[in-house]
C-alpha cells in the first residue's frame, strides 16, 4: 500500500482544494455577494444615479411599505402569479417529465426537447403578441368573431380585465424550464431493485409506486426544481413587460420585479429600487426555506 | 415667430431656386422645369413599331431623376406613360479603388452627378409598358411634361425598333484577329450608373469573391436590391487589347427570383448590339456564379469589339415578365376595389352564419370573379412558359384562383371567406413586387477572346474555410470603432443605433460611414479635433456609461426623455454657452428646442423633429365624392360617411394623438410653471372627451395595422407620423399616385383662423457634462447642425439606404434640399409652421402612464372621461409633487 506523503500546516492540507474552489469563490463574491451586499447599502441611500447617493435612513423602507400603493399592488400580482404559476407549473414539469420517462430512448430526447424549447428560445413568448393581438385581425379575436362569441376585438394585452390571465398562460407554457430537466434526469436514474422489491412487498398501483418508492428517491431533484421555480416565478416580469406593455394599464401586471426596474431606470431612483430588491430577495430566500423544509420532511418519511 | 417665418421664407426660397439652376454651359436644347410642358411633332415614316428616343440632360438638381410625363397623339389613337429620365452618376474616388479609412478599410464613395447629354429610348404606352408600340404611318404629336425635377431636352424622335439578329451582326463585323489576354473588369469599379443608390458594398462569406481580405472591407460587390428597379443601369469602361471578337462572362449572384431569373440588357457603346442581347436571364443560384449569355447550343454570343476604350453597360430589363406584371397590377387593382364593394355590404368582419346575397347584392360580382379566373390563369400560364427554372411565383396566382372559383360555385360563402379574399390579393401583390423586381450582384466581368478558352472559378470548399476561421479570428482583435486623430486632442461620439432603427433604415453602419467621411473632410482637417465614432445602442446604456464615467463626450440621435433625464441631474452641457449659438439656431425651428429647455438652458441639439400628416387615399375618396377633412368636425364627418360604406380610419391611441386636441383647444399638459399637472382645466377636458369619442362614439379601431389596412383601401384615411411616407414609398408601391400626404385637421379659433398644432418627437446631440474637450464638443455640434453637414447627410443617407430612409432633419435648410416634390415639401412645411413640443419634466414619464392608463379607462371600460381624467391628473400633481423633492426643474 502506498501512503500518501503527509504534509503538515493549513494550507499544506487544505491549499490545493481551496485552490481549486477560489475561482469558482471569487466568481461568487464579485458577481451575487457584493451586488447583494451594494444593493443592501444602496437600499438606505437616494441614488439618482448621476450624482453621489445620500444616506436616507431607513426611510425608503417606511415608504415601501407603508406609503407605496403600486409596491403593494406588484406584491400581490407577484404572489398571484408565484402561487398560480409555481405550484402549477411544478407539478406539470413532474408529471410530464413522468410521462416522457414512459417512453423510449428517442421519443423521450425529442419530447424533452419539445417542451424545453420555450424557455430555452429567448424571446420565443414574442408569438403570443399575434396571438393576442388587440388588432381585429388578430389571431384569438378573428377566430372568436368568427365564431360569433364576440363582436368587436378585445384588448387582450391592455386591457385589466384580461391581461393578467395570458400572462398566467404565457408563464405557464413557459415553466417546463431546467426543472422540468433535472425531472426527466432524475426519472432515469431510479433504482430498479427498490420497485421489484416494492412489488413483492405489496406496493398494488402506480400510485403507491410513485409515493413510496419514486419520489423519495427524487428529493434532490424535488429540491432543485423547487427552487428554481420560486426563483423563477419571483422573477416574473420580463414577459409581462413586453407582453402588456410597461407599465401595463393601472399596473395590472406589474410585478415586483417591474416595480424595481421602473423606478431603477424609468424614475431614477436606484436607492428606492434597491429597497424593493431587497425586500424581493427576502421574500424569496423565506420562501425558499419554508419549501425546503417541507421537502426534507417528505424525504424522511 | 417673425424669425420662424422669415427661415421658412427662405426655405421656400431656396426650394425654388432648385429647380432654376443657374446653367450656363451649352445652351442646347429646351430647358423643362417642373410642371413645364413642350409639344413636338414626329413622324411614323411606316407602319411598325415604335419608341421614343429622348434626348435630354438632367439638371442638377436633387438626387432623383427627373419624371416625364409623355403621350403620343396622331391617327385617332393617344398613348401615355411616366417616363423616368435618369441622371448620370459616377463614384467621387480619387485613389485606383476606393479611399480607405485609417484601417485600411475601403468606404464607400461620394456619388458625383455628370451634367451630360444622353438618349433613352423607352416604350410610350401605359398599359404595355417599356415594350414598342405600334403605329401607323403619319405624323403623330408628343407632349411631354416634367412631373419632377428639371430637364432639358433636345429633340424628341419615333425610333423604328428594328434590331439586328446575331447572325446580321456576325456578318457586319469587322476583321477579328487574335487577342492574347482576357479582358477582366471589377464589376464594382464602374465609371457611370442611373441611380446614386447603386453602390459598391462588401461580401465577405467567401474567399472566392474578388477581392477579399480577412483583416480588412474590400468593396468587392455591386448591385443587389439597389440594382433591381427597370431602367437602372450600370456601366463599365473596358479596354480591348485586340479588334477582336468576344464572348462575355459574369459573375453574379442572384437569390431573388427563382423561375423566371432576373433580366439584364447588354449594351456596348450605348447600342444594343443584336436583338439577342435585349433580354438575358440570370438564373437563381446560392453562391456566386459565372453566366455566359449563349445561343441554345451553347455556343457563347459574340460581340466585336475594335481595339481601344469602349463602354459596356448592363441595365435592368423587365421584358421578360413586364406584360404579365402590368395585367396583374391591374388585376389587384380591380380585386381590391371589388373587396371594397364587398366590404361596403358585409363589414370587414362578416357574420358568417348570414347570406348577404352577395350575388345579387353587387351584381357585377360573379361575372368580374369568373374574367378574373380567366386572366389569372392565363397570366400565370405565360409566367410559367417564360420560365427558366422550376419556380414557385405562380402559386400564389393559382391560389387565388381556387378561392375565386370556390366563390363562384357558393356566392353564399363569400362573406365567410372574404378575409382569405384579402390575404390572397395581399399576396398577389407581393408577387407582383418580387417578379418586377429584378435584384442582381454582380462580383466581376470577363470578355474573352474568340481564340481562348475561358477558365472558370470554382471555390475550394477548405480554402473558403480557412479564409472563414481567419475572418472569425480577426473578428477579436479589431476594434470596430472608427477613429482619427487631430493636433487638438480627440472626442468620443456615440451615435445612437435605436432611433436609426426606427426610423426605417436597416443598420446604423452605413450613417455613421457618411459621419465619418464628412468629418474627416469638414471637420477634423478644419478644426484639429480628432473623432472617434461608435455605433451604440444608447438610452439606458448611455446613462449607466455616464454613471460609470465611461460615457462619451457627444452623443447624436438620444431620445427626448433621456436628455430630459439627464439634463435635470446636471449630467448634460448647456448649448447656449456655445460660441455661434445664435446663428447655428437660426437654421432650426424654435419647436425643435422645447423639449429641450429647461429655465435658461438649452441642453441638447436637435437633429431630426417627426411629427404627424394626414393620409387618404385619393382614389376611393374621389370614388366617395369625399374631400380631405381639414377641421376635426369635418373629420367626424368623414369618419361616418366612410363608415357607411364600411371603411376605417385610422387615428392613434397614444399621447401625441391627445396633444393635438389639447394645444389646438388651448391647453397643455402641465400648468405654466412646469410645476403641476394642466389636465383639469376646461380645455384639457374638452380635448380628452373629443379624443376618447373618436373611440367610443365614432367606433375607429383601437389597434390596426396601416400599412396594409391603407394598401388594400379599407383603412382610406389615417393619421401617422410623417415618415410613413417613406413605408408606404419603399412597401406599396401599387399603390403610388394614389394617396396623398396632407395636413392634420385643425380647429378653427375665435379670430378664424384654422389651428393645426401638435407636439412632436424631436431627437437631439448632447455633450457630456464631464467630457474633458468641451470646446472640441462644441466646434463638433456646430459644425454637425449646421446645414452643410445637415444636407449632405441626409442625402447620402437616402442614396445608399434607399427611399425608406429618408431624413426627417429638423434642420430648415436641410430639409428643403431633401428629395420632396414641391407638392410634398409644401405639404410638410404647411404642417411643420404649426408645429410645437411639450416641455419635458421630471415626471414625463408619468404623465404618459396616466394618459394612456386614463384613456384606456374612458374608451374600455366606458368611465366618466371627465372622472377619469381628474382622477388622473390628481396623480400626476402628486408625482410631480414627489419629484420636486428630489429634484428641481
Amino acid at each position: 500500500m502506498n501512503k500518501r506523503k503527509s504534509t503538515s500546516g493549513f494550507w499544506g492540507r487544505y491549499g490545493a482544494s481551496y485552490f481549486l474552489l477560489g475561482w469558482w469563490l471569487i466568481l461568487f463574491l464579485v458577481f451575487t455577494v457584493i451586488p447583494i451586499i451594494a444593493a443592501v447599502i444602496l437600499s438606505f441611500t437616494n441614488f439618482d444615479m448621476v450624482n453621489m447617493p445620500k444616506f436616507v435612513g431607513i426611510s425608503n423602507y417606511v415608504t415601501l411599505l407603508l406609503d407605496d400603493e403600486i409596491f403593494i399592488k406588484s406584491l400581490s400580482n407577484t404572489l398571484f402569479y408565484a402561487v398560480v404559476t409555481g405550484p402549477l407549473g411544478y407539478i406539470m414539469s413532474f408529471v410530464v417529465a413522468w410521462m416522457i420517462s414512459e417512453t423510449g430512448r428517442t421519443v423521450r430526447s425529442v419530447l424533452t426537447l419539445i417542451f424545453y424549447a420555450p424557455s430555452l428560445a429567448g424571446n420565443v413568448y414574442m408569438i403570443w403578441m399575434y396571438i393576442f393581438s388587440g388588432d381585429s385581425y388578430g389571431i384569438l379575436n378573428s377566430v372568436l368573431m368568427r365564431l360569433g362569441l364576440i363582436t368587436a376585438p378585445l384588448q387582450w394585452l391592455t386591457d385589466p380585465a384580461y391581461n393578467s390571465y395570458v400572462v398566467i398562460i404565457v408563464v405557464l407554457w413557459m415553466s417546463m424550464g431546467a426543472g422540468f430537466l433535472s425531472f426527466v434526469a432524475g426519472f432515469q436514474q431510479l433504482n430498479k431493485e427498490l420497485f421489484e422489491a416494492g412489488a413483492i412487498d405489496g406496493i398494488r398501483n402506480r400510485w403507491q409506486e410513485l409515493w413510496h418508492i419514486t419520489l423519495p428517491q427524487m428529493v434532490p431533484q424535488l429540491l432543485i426544481g423547487a427552487v428554481l421555480t420560486i426563483s423563477s416565478s419571483f422573477a416574473i416580469g420580463a414577459q409581462n413587460a413586453q407582453l402588456t406593455g410597461n407599465p401595463s394599464t393601472d399596473y395590472s401586471t406589474h410585478t415586483l420585479l417591474l416595480h424595481m426596474s421602473d423606478y431603477g431606470y424609468a424614475r431614477f431612483e436606484m436607492g428606492y429600487a434597491s429597497t424593493i430588491a431587497v425586500v424581493l430577495f427576502a421574500i424569496m430566500v423565506t420562501t425558499w426555506a419554508v419549501i425546503n423544509r417541507a421537502l426534507r420532511s417528505m424525504s424522511n418519511d | 415667430m417673425k424669425r420662424f417665418i422669415i427661415f421658412l421664407l427662405t426655405a421656400l426660397l431656396l426650394l425654388s431656386t432648385a429647380y432654376i439652376p443657374a446653367f450656363a454651359a451649352e445652351e442646347r436644347g429646351i430647358l423643362l422645369g417642373e410642371g413645364q410642358s413642350h409639344t413636338y411633332i414626329v413622324t411614323a415614316e411606316t407602319d411598325g413599331e415604335y419608341k421614343l428616343s429622348i434626348e435630354y440632360m438632367a439638371m442638377p438638381g436633387r438626387q432623383i431623376s427627373p419624371q416625364v410625363d409623355v403621350t403620343v397623339s396622331g391617327n385617332g389613337e393617344s398613348f401615355s406613360r411616366r417616363i423616368e429620365l435618369t441622371r448620370f452618376w459616377k463614384d467621387g474616388t480619387t485613389a485606383d479603388r476606393f479611399d480607405t479609412d485609417v484601417k485600411n478599410n475601403e468606404i464607400v464613395p461620394d456619388q458625383v452627378e455628370q451634367t451630360l447629354w444622353q438618349t433613352m429610348s423607352v416604350g410610350f404606352n401605359k398599359t404595355t409598358g417599356g415594350a414598342a408600340v405600334a403605329l401607323k404611318k403619319g405624323e403623330y404629336r408628343v407632349d411631354i411634361t416634367v412631373a419632377a425635377e428639371s430637364v432639358r431636352i433636345d429633340g424628341v424622335s419615333l425610333a423604328a425598333t428594328s434590331v439586328l439578329s446575331y447572325k446580321e451582326y456576325l456578318k457586319g463585323v469587322g476583321d477579328s484577329s487574335s487577342a492574347a489576354t482576357e479582358i477582366f473588369t471589377e464589376a464594382e469599379l464602374t465609371s457611370g450608373k442611373s441611380h446614386s443608390s447603386i453602390i459598391p458594398t462588401y461580401d465577405r462569406s467567401n474567399y472566392s469573391v474578388s477581392p477579399n481580405f480577412y483583416d480588412r472591407i474590400s468593396l468587392n460587390i455591386i448591385g443587389g436590391t439597389c440594382f433591381s428597379e427597370d431602367g437602372q443601369w450600370i456601366e463599365w469602361e473596358i479596354e480591348a487589347p485586340e479588334s477582336a471578337l468576344y464572348s462575355l462572362s459574369f459573375r453574379y449572384y442572384q437569390n431573388g427570383i427563382r423561375g423566371l431569373g432576373v433580366g439584364r440588357s447588354i449594351l456596348v457603346d450605348g447600342q444594343l448590339p443584336y436583338a439577342e442581347l435585349g433580354s438575358v436571364l440570370f438564373p437563381y443560384c446560392q453562391n456566386f456564379k459565372d453566366l455566359t449569355p449563349s445561343d441554345d447550343e451553347g455556343n457563347p454570343y459574340l460581340i466585336y469589339l475594335e481595339k481601344g476604350v469602349h463602354t459596356l453597360r448592363l441595365q435592368v430589363s423587365v421584358t421578360h415578365i413586364e406584360a404579365e406584371t402590368l395585367k396583374l397590377e391591374g388585376l389587384v387593382q380591380e380585386c381590391n376595389k371589388m373587396y371594397r364593394e364587398i366590404v361596403e355590404v358585409t363589414g370587414t368582419a362578416p357574420d358568417v352564419y348570414r347570406d348577404y346575397y352577395l350575388d345579387t347584392e353587387i351584381p357585377g360580382l360573379i361575372p368580374f370573379f369568373e374574367d378574373a379566373v380567366t386572366r389569372l390563369t392565363d397570366i400565370a400560364k405565360a409566367i410559367d412558359e417564360n420560365a427558366i427554372d422550376d419556380g414557385s411565383e405562380t402559386s400564389v396566382l393559382y391560389e387565388m384562383v381556387r378561392v375565386l372559383e370556390k366563390f363562384i360555385k357558393r356566392p353564399d360563402k363569400i362573406a365567410e371567406a372574404l378575409n382569405d379574399y384579402k390575404t390572397q390579393i395581399d399576396s398577389l401583390a407581393s408577387t407582383m413586387l418580387t417578379l418586377k423586381s429584378q435584384p442582381l450582384v454582380l462580383d466581376y466581368i470577363t470578355l474573352t477572346p474568340e481564340n481562348l478558352q475561358r477558365e472558370g472559378t470554382a471555390s475550394n470548399f477548405f480554402t473558403n474555410l480557412i479564409f472563414r476561421l481567419k475572418l472569425f479570428l480577426h473578428s477579436f482583435v479589431s476594434d470596430y470603432g472608427t477613429y482619427t486623430k487631430g493636433s487638438k486632442g480627440q472626442i468620443d461620439v456615440w451615435v445612437n443605433s435605436g432611433d436609426l432603427l426606427s426610423s426605417g433604415t436597416a443598420s446604423g453602419r452605413d450613417q455613421m460611414q457618411i459621419i465619418r467621411r464628412l468629418s474627416d473632410s469638414g471637420f477634423t482637417t478644419n478644426t484639429g479635433v480628432g473623432i472617434k465614432l461608435s455605433l451604440v445602442s444608447a438610452g439606458e446604456s448611455l446613462i449607466k456609461a455616464i454613471l460609470a464615467d465611461r460615457g462619451p463626450d457627444v452623443a447624436l440621435f438620444v431620445d427626448e426623455t433621456t436628455i430630459a433625464n439627464l439634463a435635470i441631474r446636471g449630467a448634460i452641457a448647456d448649448m447656449t454657452g456655445m460660441e455661434g449659438y445664435k446663428d447655428a439656431r437660426s437654421e432650426y425651428p424654435d419647436s425643435a428646442f422645447i423639449a429641450y429647455t429647461f429655465g435658461k438652458g438649452v441642453y441638447a441639439w436637435p437633429i431630426t423633429q417627426n411629427y404627424s400628416m394626414m393620409f387618404y387615399r385619393t382614389d376611393i375618396f374621389g370614388e366617395l365624392g369625399l374631400s380631405a377633412p381639414n377641421t376635426w368636425d369635418e373629420f367626424n364627418r368623414t369618419i361616418q360617411k366612410l363608415a357607411q360604406h364600411n371603411l376605417q380610419v385610422g387615428v392613434g391611441a397614444g399621447q401625441d394623438t391627445f396633444e393635438m386636441f389639447l394645444l389646438q383647444a388651448g391647453g397643455n399638459i402641465y400648468t405654466d410653471d412646469l410645476k403641476g399637472s394642466g389636465l383639469k382645466e376646461p380645455q384639457a377636458v374638452e380635448a380628452f372627451t373629443r379624443w376618447t369619442n373618436l373611440f367610443i362614439k365614432q367606433g375607429i379601431p383601437l389597434a390596426y395595422d396601416f400599412l396594409n389596412r391603407f394598401r388594400t383601401g379599407e383603412m382610406p384615411l389615417a393619421i401617422s407620423g410623417y415618415t410613413t411616407y417613406n413605408q408606404l414609398v419603399a412597401l406599396a408601391p401599387e399603390i403610388t399616385g394614389q394617396w396623398e400626404m396632407v395636413p392634420i385637421p385643425g380647429t378653427y379659433d375665435e379670430q378664424g383662423n384654422l389651428n393645426r398644432t401638435q407636439s412632436s418627437n424631436v431627437t437631439g446631440a448632447i455633450i457630456v457634462s464631464d467630457t474633458d474637450n468641451l470646446e472640441g464638443s462644441y466646434e463638433f455640434i456646430k459644425w454637425w447642425a449646421s446645414s452643410e453637414v445637415q444636407t449632405p447627410f441626409g442625402i447620402q443617407s437616402e442614396a445608399i439606404l434607399g427611399k425608406a430612409a429618408r431624413y426627417n432633419t429638423a434642420n430648415t435648410v436641410a430639409f428643403s434640399k431633401m428629395n420632396w416634390t414641391t407638392e410634398e415639401s409644401h405639404q410638410l412645411l404647411t404642417q411643420w409652421a404649426s408645429v410645437t413640443d411639450i416641455p419635458q419634466t421630471g415626471a414625463s414619464y408619468y404623465v404618459a402612464r396616466c394618459i394612456t392608463n386614463a384613456y384606456r379607462r374612458a374608451v374600455y371600460d366606458y368611465e366618466n372621461v371627465r372622472d377619469v381624467i381628474y382622477r388622473y391628473s390628481d396623480d400626476i400633481d402628486r408625482e410631480i409633487k414627489r419629484k420636486l423633492e428630489q429634484i428641481q426643474w
